[in-house]
């Protein structure tokens, strides 16, 4: 008797401390989350790419915590909004890394914004995952910043790739004078001489600008123009597409993935029949094979984000689910979120399959993306459709 | 007067000793940066106050001359190797002959003319800057190296709140001295009456020029040291929501008040910080607080509190109102 | 200043302006001619039309008084000259081919019904305006369309109809801003004396303050020494504005209206102060409608009327002069007039 009451006593004894576990072992690390810190421009002028990112970084949080965290800890959200200023931006990473000891940065939506907190990352020694375009960013490699979006050096490389398969090498550029064309702009003349393209041609045009006929005129007449490229983002690239229409050009007309949205088709109308652009294959998500690696990635992060915010999904949101992804990747293989580890672990990331592509990261590469994570798009009745 | 100089002194005095101790509670380098920030803006706010608030004449494109200020750093120092302090220099000389040649045609418009012009006059300099490209990194802005004086490398936070904290007191010093002398007076004067200034034989074209002149060339300097501690510069800074941000700081803290520029700028500094925990609301309480501002403290905060410190005054033993005035530093009206 | 004491009243030949209004001819012949119809008749046109007045002048443009200098003895004999000044505003002439001449430490005024002109005058005599023909001297110099600030420079100090006080500062630097013109030093010393405080600029700095107090002390502003401008009542401002226009050390004070909006007993208190700046050697144009003052302070008076001349004279000829009484009552009146004026 007095056996079975000891042995009975000793169960619950034990039920009672397995109950109790949680709440007594450890308790730093199970109530002590994993900050992920991250300055995005919400507002401002440069809100199109951190509205999405946030909404992003902040569903994907909750649903990996939903499925029990990182290491057996929560993720946590400290973000700031830095509205397209560099300086705030600057500020709010200090704050990230001095104030809310975040463990690592995932942020940074455009170049300006990023390269501000870029010193700061590599003095503090922190983990920073930027979710800007430009080269600079990785170019040269810093040894704390990595980055997720496709470069547009690699848009241009894209375009020339397909201007080769299509024997043509004589280009006329017409870009805009945003931060993005301009960029673009730079990185293709300076790409162009290594795929053996001829830029012939190279017009501008303004920010506000309603007419792009004049800039297109000259670049008919520019003798032996076989395609034009027009770097360009916002509502520019439309006008360019109509007005390319309307002179009759017929040389293959090549856009940016920086107009790859339905909103471009929408505002080019039937002259957008045709043109092609390089783009993330999140724009043809459903439409990609079975066969494509990437495919579950893409239809599962874009029914999520459609499903919840009831908005077209972008490119830019992408960015910030790789971003976060990336991070969760390499503490898990860290084993931790001890800095260096963490660095360690995502300058080694292998075939990681995100939105952008298929990551493969290396010493001398922070962003870790190929040409095929760009897909070659074409206008074809009224939709986007993948080039064979 | 007597009265006003003994307090100049108190003003200053109280706002060194505020800067020195600062650091007691600057726990780390987060603080640090915003009181660096509120450095910065508190001396480009003193230079436009001048212009606004004692020459009564707007400027919106105020921020257009810090950024040239920013990006002649950037340039000289970054593409010619210049040394940041001749860099500096020799952006404010830049941009005080730029605001001289603009100056001249500008300033002859009165009041939203004037407003439209030097708003175009901005819109111009960041369009030249975001254009510039090749020189300039166009909108994604350039990289800017260290700021070192003599030798003696600025590099951490520390070093720089005492160098930012120090240049404060000595451009708070020299606006007082500017107000409080026969040209300060003339400002003033055609502030108050352009006609009644004309009268007593001051210029008043002449010196909306000078003070026009002065204000751009106190931007420029901030323009400099700003960028070389952020390190990076974009467009951003030169552009238009600078502009009205930076006059938003001298509205604010109380116009013709070299206190008020200083609280101004801190308040409207710091505040987004505050209010960054409220997310989408933010914006909402920022222009709720800024309107609750200017409806109850119409000429701004530091002037508004003087002059309630002044109807309180004989309510509180003067030994008190003293302090306190020496504390507020006593603004002067509009 | 060194300008001679009043001249007595009935004052030899040194001042030619008294003598001026008794045989209504302008010293100056060209200007007599003009001056006595609009209709003048061809006049030798010596170089093309002859329409404008000023084109008849550059022989004489060194100064118009040259010829009066050089037949008067002693010293300068006219401080202000005014000559066919004329002022058009679209089609209205404002000011019309009006002649003054000032001479030193006299009180000259200019009156005249409302709407006679009297404001523009006084405007294109300090610079506000610049004229449509005729010009201005300051002593020896020809400030015709020159800004206002430069009359200022050269002599005139003014004050206004509705007082232009900086209501930003104290009384004592309102005043002290008059003096600015004597401390200035240049852009770039000025800039630098300034903004650093330099030992040269606070000794001058005290100068200034004991200048401009002693100067509130002579316009009995001495109780407000250590007010705020906006704290003085109305007709203190008047006051502090002449302190400030004396601050200046003018030539000549250009007095708008200093006794509107006063009391009887405050304008009385004005008349006095003029009176005793007069005695200082103090030249002054006054601009006014209070008659008493005008004829108890005046040596000469200049009737405006629809812009134009309508009398010039010493105070008991302008009063009994039945032109001017028709002006101001209107011919029914007239017959008592003698008595309204006097009053």
């Amino acid at each position: 008797m007095s056996q079975t009451l000891s042995t009975r006593s000793l169960r619950w004894c034990l039920a009672g401390l397995a109950l109790a576990a949680p709440w007594f072992s450890a308790p730093t690390l199970a109530q002590e989350p994993i900050k992920i810190g991250s300055f995005l421009s919400v507002t401002g002028p440069a809100s199109f790419l951190g509205d999405p990112e946030l909404k992003t970084l902040e569903m994907y949080i909750e649903r990996v915590n939903a499925a029990g965290g990182v290491l057996g800890r929560k993720l946590q959200l400290v973000s700031y909004d830095d509205a397209g200023d560099a300086e705030k931006a600057r500020t709010f990473a200090t704050r990230l890394i001095e104030q809310d000891k975040v463990d690592v940065i995932v942020g940074g939506s455009t170049t300006g914004s990023t390269m501000a907190a870029v010193p700061l990352a590599e003095k503090a020694a922190i983990p920073f995952i930027s979710l800007a375009g430009a080269v600079v960013i990785i170019e040269p490699v810093k040894k704390w910043v990595f980055k997720t979006p496709h470069t547009d050096r690699m848009a241009c490389e894209k375009v020339f790739v397909d201007l080769q398969a299509r024997k043509l090498s004589k280009l006329g550029l017409i870009s805009g004078s945003g931060g993005f064309d301009k960029s673009m702009r730079a990185e293709c003349l300076k790409v162009a001489p290594k795929y053996q393209i001829d830029i012939v041609a190279d017009e501008t045009y303004g920010a506000g600008d309603t007419d792009m006929s004049a800039q297109l005129t000259k670049i008919k007449n520019t003798a032996g123009v076989q395609a034009v490229l027009n770097p360009g983002f916002g509502q520019g690239p439309a006008i360019v597409t109509k007005n390319f229409k309307q002179l009759g050009i017929t040389v293959p007309l090549y856009q940016s993935h920086g107009v790859a949205s339905k909103e471009f088709i929408k505002l080019a109308g039937d002259a957008a029949e045709g043109v092609r652009l390089p783009a993330s294959a999140l724009l043809v998500a459903e439409a990609l094979p079975e066969s494509d690696a990437q495919k579950k990635v893409l239809v599962s992060y874009k029914q999520s984000y459609e499903g919840k915010f009831k908005s077209d999904v972008s490119t830019f949101g992408g960015h910030a689910y790789d971003g976060l992804m990336l991070a969760v990747e390499a503490m898990k293989k860290a084993g931790s979120t001890d800095k260096a580890k963490v660095r360690d672990a995502l300058e080694a990331t292998k075939g990681y399959m995100g939105t952008a592509g298929v990551v493969n990261m290396s010493a001398n590469d922070h962003m870790g993306l190929d040409l095929t994570a760009f897909r070659m798009l074409e206008v074809k009745g009224g939709n986007w459709v993948l080039v064979k | 007067m007597s009265h006003y100089r003994s307090s100049r002194h108190h003003g200053l005095i109280a706002l060194a000793a505020i800067i020195a101790l600062l650091p007691l509670v600057l726990s780390n380098k987060y603080f640090y940066d915003v009181a660096i920030l509120i450095g910065f803006n508190a001396i480009v706010c003193i230079g436009l106050n001048l212009l606004i608030g004692y020459a009564g004449q707007i400027s919106l494109g105020h921020a257009g001359f810090f950024g040239l200020g920013a990006y002649a750093s950037a340039i000289l120092t970054g593409n010619y190797g210049w040394p940041p302090v001749i860099a500096a220099l020799a952006g404010m000389a830049g941009v005080g002959s730029l605001a001289f040649l603009a100056g001249r045609p500008i300033l002859k418009l009165k009041g939203h003319y004037l407003a439209m012009a030097t708003l175009g006059l901005g819109i111009i300099i960041s369009l030249v800057i975001v254009n510039q490209d090749r020189l300039t990194g166009g909108p994604d802005g350039i990289t800017v190296g260290p700021f070192s004086v003599l030798g003696f490398a600025l590099e951490n936070e520390r070093a720089w709140y005492w160098f930012i904290g120090g240049l404060l007191l000595l451009t708070v010093w020299l606006s007082q001295n500017l107000i409080d002398s026969p040209m300060g007076r003339a400002l003033r004067a055609l502030h108050s009456s352009e006609v009644g200034a004309q009268a007593a034989g001051i210029n008043a074209a002449a010196h909306k020029l000078q003070i026009f002149v002065l204000s751009a060339t106190f931007a420029a300097g901030a323009g400099s040291l700003a960028a070389h501690y952020s390190g990076f510069i974009t467009p951003a800074k030169a552009g238009f929501i600078h502009s009205v941000e930076l006059v938003t700081m001298v509205v604010l803290g109380g116009m013709a008040s070299i206190y008020g520029a200083v609280v101004g700028a801190a308040v409207l500094t710091l505040l987004p910080q505050i209010l960054t925990v409220l997310k989408d609301y933010e914006m909402v309480v920022l222009g709720a607080v800024m309107m609750a501002t200017m409806i109850f403290l119409p000429r701004g905060l530091v002037p508004s509190l003087a002059a309630l410190c002044e109807r309180w005054r004989d309510l509180l033993p003067p030994s008190l109102v003293l302090r306190l005035e020496a504390l507020i530093g006593r603004g002067r009206k509009p | 200043m060194s300008a001679p004491a009043r001249p007595p009243e009935g004052g030899a030949s040194q001042s030619p302006e008294r003598a001026q209004p008794a045989n209504r001819t302008h010293p100056l012949p060209q200007e007599g001619g003009r001056g006595d119809g609009s209709s003048t008749p061809a006049r030798p046109p010596e170089g093309g039309a002859s329409q404008s007045p000023e084109r008849a002048q550059p022989a004489n443009r060194t100064h118009p008084l040259s010829q009066e200098g050089g037949r008067g003895e002693g010293p300068r004999m006219t401080i202000l000259s005014v000559q066919n000044l004329s002022r058009r505003f679209g089609g209205l002439t404002a000011v019309d081919d009006v002649s003054l001449a000032v001479s030193p430490g006299t009180v000259h005024a200019v009156i005249g019904p409302n709407g006679a002109g009297k404001t523009t005058l006084l405007n294109l005599m300090c610079g506000i305006y610049t004229p449509s023909s005729g010009s201005i001297w300051l002593d020896d110099h020809d400030l015709s369309g020159a800004p206002h600030y430069a009359f200022a420079r050269l002599g005139l100090g003014r004050t206004f109809q509705t007082p232009q006080i900086f209501n930003n500062m104290s009384a004592l630097e309102n005043v002290m801003v008059g003096r600015y013109m004597h401390e200035q030093r240049g852009l770039f010393l000025g800039l630098a004396e300034a903004l650093l405080r330099l030992p040269t600029l606070r000794a001058a700095e005290r100068r200034s303050r004991e200048e401009a107090a002693e100067l509130m002390r002579v316009v009995g502003l001495e109780r407000y020494l250590d007010a705020e401008a906006d704290a003085l009542p109305y007709g203190a401002l008047k006051r502090l504005e002449i302190a400030r226009a004396l601050a200046l050390k003018p030539k000549l004070l250009l007095l708008d209206e200093p006794a509107a909006g006063l009391n009887h007993s405050e304008a009385v208190e004005i008349e006095q102060l003029i009176g005793q700046l007069v005695e200082r050697g103090m030249t002054v144009v006054l601009v006014e409608h209070n008659m008493r003052l005008v004829m108890e302070v005046s040596d000469a008076i200049l009737v405006l009327d629809h812009g134009r001349r309508l009398a010039e004279g010493p105070p008991q000829m302008v009063r009994e002069d039945p032109r001017v009484i028709e002006a101001y009552l209107g011919k029914e009146a007239a017959e008592d007039a003698r008595s309204a004026v006097a009053v």
